[in-house]
């Protein structure tokens, strides 16, 4: 009866149940907790972060599901001896410790070497089918790339794959885990602000791969990155059955810091606890950084990549030649009366490309919702009938794997120096930037055309004084350029501080230099190299300056912008931009060039030479300038 | 084989998608989007994840009110349709993962691939016929295709 009765003080409060231990009453449990004091488990890594435990030792879960004790704010230690007494106590079907949080005990079960035989009986009929259809054995890190479209995914997004063993060919039908916010039903422009506060919950979610990369590849035009992990088949298991311990688990989310490379870190500590990632990225956790902080503890074993539909497509098109594109493109919204017709002049080999390229455009075009479903859908089961009747092997070729992954790219952080003279006077100059990618970075790993800045500011040293030379606050442009399917627009937008060439009537002056804050807007289009290595782009820009040097506070400036990105070699790029604001205070044109050239030593160090020159009113305004960037 | 494919209603008036079925009983397909037009709420609703708040840890194979039976299996009318335009695009021209994984989930051995791969290309009009409008009725055709082969009979 003895050991009965105990039970039974244990299931009314395991807390009491600690207190109890004496030598003499020596059940397995209490032997048990004994032994887990002496190892000291409760402080150790493994159920500290099971736990999720902060500095201060207490958890940061909120919900009360995850304790098996009912204080308030549940302690740790008497945590781990409820759930080691709770080992040896019988449960219905899928009630058991077991069942409800198989990782804490498998971890406890191991470490205190307890025997099966000594445990309780239980079953968990639902852990084991989902486990079973999971069939987890190693565990891939997947990368999407970012998307200017979108400010929560400007960064890229990560998450988990879980492969059952020997089936590379069937990643589409893996399970996928996810961390992302739950954003209750319409979004308004409070989304941005409650996302960056913590407003939204986080969540584990769980799908099958094939879901994820249609949004992603299909939908939204971002590349995949597959990164094989280095995890044991055990270690992704423990990871999996930590998965399921989360099921309602919800924390804070928040778009800059406790995001979903955040949380994905700690799953990676908690199975490998002598690593501490997450502790690297408390103040910002930038998805491909984390990447990298996995790829320098040797946890990337194998890359693989998975380029998106329209790389796909736009890959097909440089193959094929632009002629075949164009005539796909037209086939695609022909009249169906007009196919056979459109196609004749053709070889087979050469049907087969353009029908190819059609069916991908014109599924493209769908998704964006640019034509009808109406006509959409047996038009492209048409093109595909057209194309299942000609005898000629699949014409689509993989695109080319990009010389650089993501992981490999330039730090998102860097710090800059440099030397020069403005109208004759030299300076020296500090910058630092806090995220992400600029089109004079080194491009490797990065989507051409895009730049995000997120807190660039530099200091400058001239004629014996310190000044704030320029701070950009938030700048996005994305020079998404024009293909033989589509005529996108490029636009971006600039909101920062910098010093202007004027005096303090404000004048354009040659000789003083004002503080302006600056709000620019532009938009146009771009035209790219096949292999998008050379970008140009023309826009119209609107320009919103305040400041005190000017004479009514406030100036607007309108007029054309042209510019390039150039890639010569790896090494070598280039950027250069003319604008031509109209100042309306002033009545007059501010021609305005900028150009830069940039010497890569290797993704994180790189020399940089620039020339800038303004001329307004018939007067002259030189900068130049040699720098080095330290990315990191 | 008809009577074996007699699964739950899944047919809903229209379809959003090219392919696969307006029902979002049977995984959730590209509907996800239906009754919202434009750029704007596509890219919120496709970066939200949110969406699938109601499943966050579905066996998302079979318990999304699809079932199967035979060889065509709850995992495989959900597949189809969810994958509905990759996986035509490979059958159109005799290849591809899509194609494969479908083979897999339909326990076609690894011989018999290129024959299912080559069958399937050559009556893709008939599997992919105007008249198919949803995953389940392209998956009769598909069957009633594989019976009519020699090799293929044995996987219906």
């Amino acid at each position: 009866m003895k050991p009965l009765a105990f039970v039974c003080a244990a299931l009314l409060s395991p807390v009491a149940y600690a207190a109890t231990s004496s030598p003499e009453s020596s059940t397995p449990a209490q032997l048990y907790i004994q032994r887990a004091e002496q190892q000291q488990l409760a402080q150790q890594n493994t159920w500290q972060r099971l736990m999720y435990a902060n500095t201060s030792g207490q958890s940061t879960v909120s919900y009360a599901g995850y304790f098996l004790t009912e204080a308030k704010t549940p302690d740790l230690n008497q945590e781990l001896q409820a759930h080691i007494a709770a080992l040896f106590q019988q449960a219905e079907p899928n009630q058991s410790v077991q069942c409800r949080f198989p990782a804490r005990s498998r971890w406890l079960v191991q470490q205190l070497n307890i025997p099966q035989t000594e445990l309780a009986v239980v079953a968990c009929p639902e852990l084991d089918e989902w486990i079973g259809q999971i069939r987890p054995y190693k565990t891939t890190l997947i990368y999407a790339t970012d998307f200017m479209g979108n400010p929560s995914s400007m960064f890229g997004h990560t998450l988990l794959r879980l492969d059952p063993k020997d089936q590379q060919e069937l990643n589409l039908i893996s399970y996928a885990v996810n961390y992302a916010a739950t954003v209750p039903g319409e979004q308004s422009w409070s989304y941005a602000w409650k996302g960056l506060t913590g407003q939204y919950p986080g969540e584990y979610s769980l799908m099958p791969y094939y879901r994820k990369v249609k949004e992603y590849g299909d939908l939204e035009s971002r590349d995949l990155w597959e990164y094989e992990l280095d995890l044991s088949p055990d270690e992704t298991r423990f990871l999996v059955e930590h998965i399921w311990e989360m099921k309602h688990v919800s924390f804070p989310y928040y778009f800059v810091s406790d995001n979903c490379a955040y949380r994905l870190l700690g799953l990676i500590d908690l199975v490998r606890p002598e690593l501490n990632l997450q502790q690297q990225f408390k103040v910002a956790s930038i998805p491909v950084e984390t990447i990298k902080a996995l790829a320098d503890s040797d946890l990337v074993k194998d890359t693989v990549y998975r380029p998106a539909l329209e790389t796909q497509l736009l890959a097909q098109a440089r193959q094929h030649g632009t002629d075949l594109a164009q005539a796909a493109h037209q086939l695609a919204f022909a009249e169906s009366a007009d196919l056979n017709t459109l196609l004749q002049p053709y070889t087979a080999l050469e049907q087969a490309k353009i029908l190819e390229i059609a069916y991908d455009d014109l599924y493209l075009q769908f998704l964006a919702r640019k034509v009808e479903t109406g006509f959409a859908q047996p038009r492209l089961r048409q093109l595909l009938s057209l194309r299942s009747q000609l005898q000629v092997d699949k014409q689509r070729r993989a695109p080319d794997v990009p010389n650089v992954d993501p992981s490999q790219g330039h730090h998102a952080r860097n710090l800059t120096l440099s030397t020069g003279e403005v109208q004759g006077q030299s300076f020296i100059e500090l910058g630092h930037r806090q995220a992400y990618h600029d089109l004079l970075d080194p491009q490797g790993g990065f989507r051409t055309g895009t730049q995000l800045l997120f807190l660039q500011g530099a200091l400058q040293y001239r004629d014996e004084t310190l000044k704030l030379s320029q701070l950009d606050v938030l700048a996005v442009n994305s020079y998404n350029p024009i293909t033989p399917f589509k005529t996108p627009l490029s636009w971006g937008f600039n909101l920062g501080w910098n010093q202007e060439a004027l005096d303090q009537h404000g004048q354009f002056s040659t000789q003083e230099q004002h503080g302006v804050a600056n709000l620019q807007v532009q938009m146009g289009y771009s035209w790219a190299s096949a292999d998008r290595e050379h970008i140009c782009y023309a826009q119209l820009q609107n320009h919103l300056q305040a400041g005190k040097a000017l004479e009514r506070g406030w100036r607007v400036g309108v007029g054309p912008t042209v510019g390039c990105q150039n890639i010569w070699t790896p090494q070598l790029n280039s950027v250069l931009q003319v604008e031509l604001p109209y100042w309306e205070d002033a009545q007059q044109w501010n021609l305005r060039l900028h150009s830069q050239l940039q010497y890569v030593l290797n993704p994180q160090h790189a020399i940089r030479l620039g020339w800038e020159y303004q001329q307004q009113d018939q007067q002259d305004w030189h900068q130049t300038s040699l720098g080095f960037a330290w990315f990191f | 084989m008809l009577k074996k494919l007699a699964l739950a209603a899944l047919l809903a008036a229209g379809s959003t998608a090219a392919f696969a079925d307006a029902d979002a009983g049977c995984g959730i397909g590209s509907q996800v989007w239906a009754g919202q037009s434009g750029k704007v709420p596509k890219i919120l609703a496709a970066t939200t994840n949110g969406i699938f708040a109601n499943q966050l840890f579905g066996i998302t194979f079979g318990t999304l009110g699809c079932s199967g039976t035979g060889t065509v299996t709850a995992q495989v009318v959900t597949f189809t349709n969810e994958n509905a335009e990759t996986l035509a695009r490979d059958m159109a021209v005799g290849e591809g993962e899509s194609l494969n994984v479908l083979a897999e989930l339909l326990s076609i051995k690894a011989e018999d691939k290129a024959r299912f791969f080559a069958v399937t290309k050559q009556n893709f009009s008939e599997i992919y016929s105007a008249d198919n409008q949803t995953s389940v009725e392209v998956l009769a055709s598909l069957q009633s295709v594989m019976a009519q082969d020699d090799i293929l009979k044995a996987y219906v």
